[in-house]
């Protein structure tokens, strides 16, 4: 427990302090929203249905952008081989880079949505909701780009295979986190898809895990 | 004996960079590998930290094999690597009471001043390493020791970007630990003149190989 603690505070401490993390998600979600809105104009009723894929492009994207940060920086400065030689677990590291990840992107994105919301005219209820289904999706988001930013480095930092090998791992989790649209969107429906995403997670932790260790292996030959 | 590494085999890129490799370090001892570049010395610090794993053979810290090691890992050695491993946007203290935190050594406020005064970093205690030289930068790495409680110290090229004056005080820090105690096992691609030192030559596998000789060749009187 002590190694966790000791990892989560290091991770908190160099990325509070990087101020280009916040700043890289935060702006390019606003971008890309500001993008949308002037490409839809006044016009809301088109736009009325849409919103949901639009959220979640943008929140894909702007992980994978982010999770650079957390990863790139750490291989290329030796602070991953040090945290190995230190005697901490692969997993361990990945799992603590995930979660304070996630923090961040949760504290963030409890700003950015409510902008969201404003500029896609969207009811309070469904920000609230489309809240919780950021917060339920975002930890395999958030894993799932840091073994894609792993799987980059091991590539070359070919940004279009990476993307590519983790593309598919992306789809469950968007069917799941849009799928109140195409439904009567009832609070058991939305709770139904709540608890998928959890699973999902929960499939997701130990196999994103797993990859990382091997990637991370196959970084020190 | 503090370290032990016996008929090590390594393999990297599918090229062979130790056979039967054999070394024994003991209690006080300094020992220096030397090599130019890609001969190996890197890697065979890497073996010793458990960030590669050997084909074949053992490796022991205190008796007790490297695989088994894990957590204590951070008791028994300090490894500076030859990638400074540090934040660009913390201060210089930010990074050493980082560095204390996660290997398990204390960072107390009143003696950091004594850590920082070694090799001058005092007044800049609160710069952004981002804003540092090369040479400050590996000073910052090197005062890493200073708080370092370890017995074992495994140093990567130490002296590279150091001024004269910061080898010569690297070289007293070295004598100092090995004095108490402590066992040394350093790498560097010039021969510097260590007194009581034991030295171990490591040659390129790349240039034998083009003259049909060993893979693998060293020589030492460990």
């Amino acid at each position: 427990m002590s190694e966790f603690k000791n990892l989560f505070q290091r991770e908190l401490l160099i990325n509070l302090k990087n101020f280009l993390v916040l700043f890289t998600f935060s702006s390019f979600f606003i971008i890309s929203i500001m993008i949308f809105v002037f490409a839809f104009g006044s016009d809301f009723s088109a736009i009325d249905g849409l919103y949901k894929p639009i959220i979640w492009v943008i929140l894909i994207f702007s992980i994978t952008l982010v999770s650079e940060h957390f990863i790139y920086n750490d291989f290329f400065d030796g602070s991953l081989k040090e945290l190995e030689f230190l005697g901490y677990s692969n997993e361990l590291i990945i799992f603590c880079k995930s979660f304070v990840m996630w923090l961040l992107i949760i504290f963030t994105t409890f700003f950015l949505v409510p902008i969201f919301s404003i500029f896609f005219n969207i009811s309070l209820k469904e920000t609230l909701f489309l809240f919780f289904y950021i917060v339920f999706a975002t930890p395999s988001l958030t894993l799932i780009s840091v073994v894609s930013a792993l799987f980059s480095i091991q590539l070359g930092r070919n940004k279009i295979i990476q993307f590519i090998l983790v593309f598919p791992f992306y789809i469950p989790i968007v069917i799941f986190t849009t799928s109140s649209n195409n439904i009567q969107t009832t609070t058991n429906s939305h709770n139904s898809n709540f608890l998928i995403l959890i699973g999902i997670f929960f499939i997701t932790l130990p196999l994103c895990l797993f990859i990382s260790r091997l990637i991370m292996r196959e970084l020190n030959r | 004996m503090v370290l032990e590494i016996i008929s090590v085999c390594l393999k990297r890129n599918k090229r062979v960079i130790f056979n039967n490799f054999n070394l024994k370090l003991n209690k006080s001892q300094i020992m220096i590998l030397i090599g130019e570049n890609g001969a190996g010395k890197t890697s065979l610090l890497d073996l010793v930290a458990g960030v590669l794993e050997p084909e074949k053979g053992t490796i022991k810290i205190n008796n007790i094999s490297s695989k088994n090691l894990n957590s204590n890992k951070r008791d028994m050695y300090t490894y500076l690597s030859n990638k400074d491993a540090l934040k660009e946007n913390l201060t210089i203290e930010e990074n050493l009471m980082m560095w204390s935190k996660i290997s398990s050594n204390k960072f107390i406020e009143t003696e950091s001043n004594n850590v920082l005064d070694y090799f001058g970093l005092r007044n800049l205690r609160k710069n952004l390493v981002g804003n540092l030289s090369q040479g400050q930068r590996k000073k910052v790495t090197l005062s890493k020791l200073l708080l370092s409680k370890a017995k074992l110290w495994l140093l990567d090229e130490p002296f590279n970007s150091l001024d004269s004056k910061s080898v010569k005080k690297t070289i007293k820090l070295i004598y100092t630990h090995s004095k108490n105690g402590g066992s040394i096992l350093l790498t560097n691609h010039i021969d510097l003149n260590f007194r009581n030192s034991k030295k171990i030559t490591l040659v390129n596998s790349h240039s034998k190989l083009k003259k049909n000789k060993p893979t693998f060749h060293k020589w030492g009187d460990f």
